[in-house]
C-alpha cells in the first residue's frame, strides 16, 4: 500500500471502518511511515473523543 | 438493568472482571512486560502515573486491574452499549477489553496516546467486531439500533472532553458529521457509508478523515489532545 493510499484510509482506519485486510495494510504502512503515525495517533484520539461523547450522552 | 448493575455482573467471585480460570491462565501465558520500556519514558501522551498502573498490571497486580476498571469501566461499557445497542453484548465487550489488558498489557503504547484513549479504542474495536459478527451471522436487513439508554446519563465521564468533542462534532460540515457518526456509532465501514449516502468510496474516505481531523484539531487547540 502506497503512502497516499494509506493516508487516504487513516480516517476510516481510526474509526474501525476499514475491512480487516485493509486495516492490516494500513497498519503495515504505519510501521514504516512516521508522518502517517503522527496523523493516526491524532485521529485515534479524536475517535476516542467520540467515545467520551457516548459516555456523556 | 441499571448501568451499575450491568457492570456489577462482571464481578465474579468477588474478583472484579476476571474469573479465576482466566486469572490462573495468565501464568501459562507468561505475560508481556511493559515495565522495562514504560518506566522512565517521559511522554506527553501518557502520564507517568498511567505507565505505573499498566506496569503493575503487567506484574499480575489485581488491585491495579480493579483500579483500572473503577476508572475506565463506565467509559468502556458506554461505548460498547452505544455501538452494539445491546447491554448483554456490551458487558461481554467490556469484559473482553479488561481481560485483554490483563493478558496483554504490553499492547499499551504510551507514544500512541493516553490509557484512556487506548481503552476507548479497544472498546470501540471490540464492539464493532461484535456488530460485524452479528451481521455476518444473521444478515438481517435492518438492525435495531436503540439510542443510548437513558440510565447511561449517570455515567461519570470526562465531561470537559465530551463537551468539547460535542461542540467539534456540531461544528462539522453536515456531510462530514453524518459520515463520521455513521462509522463510529453505527459500526459502518467506509464502503457501507458510501453506499448508504450514495457517494463514491473515495469521498466517504475523505469525509471521515477530514471530519476526524477537525475534531482532533479542536481538541488539540483546547489542550485536550492528550487528556488522561
Ligand atoms: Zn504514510
Amino acid at each position: 500500500m502506497t503512502h497516499e493510499e494509506a493516508a487516504g484510509l487513516l480516517g476510516a482506519w481510526a474509526l474501525d471502518a476499514c475491512e480487516d485486510a485493509e486495516a492490516a495494510s494500513v497498519e503495515r504502512h504505519l510501521a514504516s511511515c512516521a508522518d502517517c503515525r503522527v496523523e493516526a495517533a491524532s485521529l485515534t484520539r479524536a475517535a476516542a473523543g467520540l467515545g467520551e461523547l457516548a459516555a456523556g450522552a | 438493568m441499571s448501568h451499575r448493575a450491568a457492570l456489577g455482573t462482571l464481578a465474579i467471585g468477588g474478583n472484579p472482571l476476571v474469573s479465576r480460570r482466566v486469572l490462573s491462565s495468565v501464568g501459562e501465558w507468561g505475560g508481556a512486560r511493559v515495565g522495562a520500556r514504560g518506566a522512565g519514558l517521559s511522554t506527553s501522551m501518557a502520564s507517568a502515573e498511567e505507565l505505573r498502573l499498566v506496569a503493575r498490571i503487567a506484574t499480575g497486580d489485581e488491585a491495579a486491574l480493579r483500579q483500572l476498571y473503577a476508572r475506565y469501566g463506565s467509559l468502556v461499557y458506554s461505548i460498547a452499549v452505544r455501538v452494539t445497542g445491546d447491554r448483554c453484548a456490551a458487558e461481554d465487550v467490556a469484559q473482553q477489553v479488561f481481560i485483554r489488558v490483563w493478558e496483554r498489557p504490553a499492547g499499551f503504547d504510551p507514544e500512541r496516546g493516553s490509557l484512556r484513549t487506548w481503552l476507548a479504542t479497544l472498546a470501540h474495536s471490540r464492539a464493532v467486531d461484535h456488530v460485524r459478527r452479528e451481521q455476518a451471522c444473521h444478515r438481517r436487513e435492518q438492525r435495531q439500533l436503540p439510542g443510548a439508554p437513558s440510565d447511561v446519563e449517570e455515567v461519570a465521564t470526562s465531561s470537559a472532553v465530551a463537551e468539547r468533542v460535542g461542540r467539534a462534532v456540531d461544528a462539522l460540515p453536515d456531510d462530514q458529521r453524518v459520515a463520521v457518526l455513521l462509522a463510529y456509532y453505527d459500526a459502518r465501514t467506509y464502503r457501507e457509508v458510501a453506499a448508504e449516502l450514495d457517494i463514491p468510496e473515495g469521498t466517504a474516505k475523505s469525509r471521515l478523515r477530514l471530519g476526524l481531523r477537525r475534531i482532533a484539531r479542536c481538541l488539540e487547540q483546547e489542550g485536550l489532545g492528550a487528556w488522561t
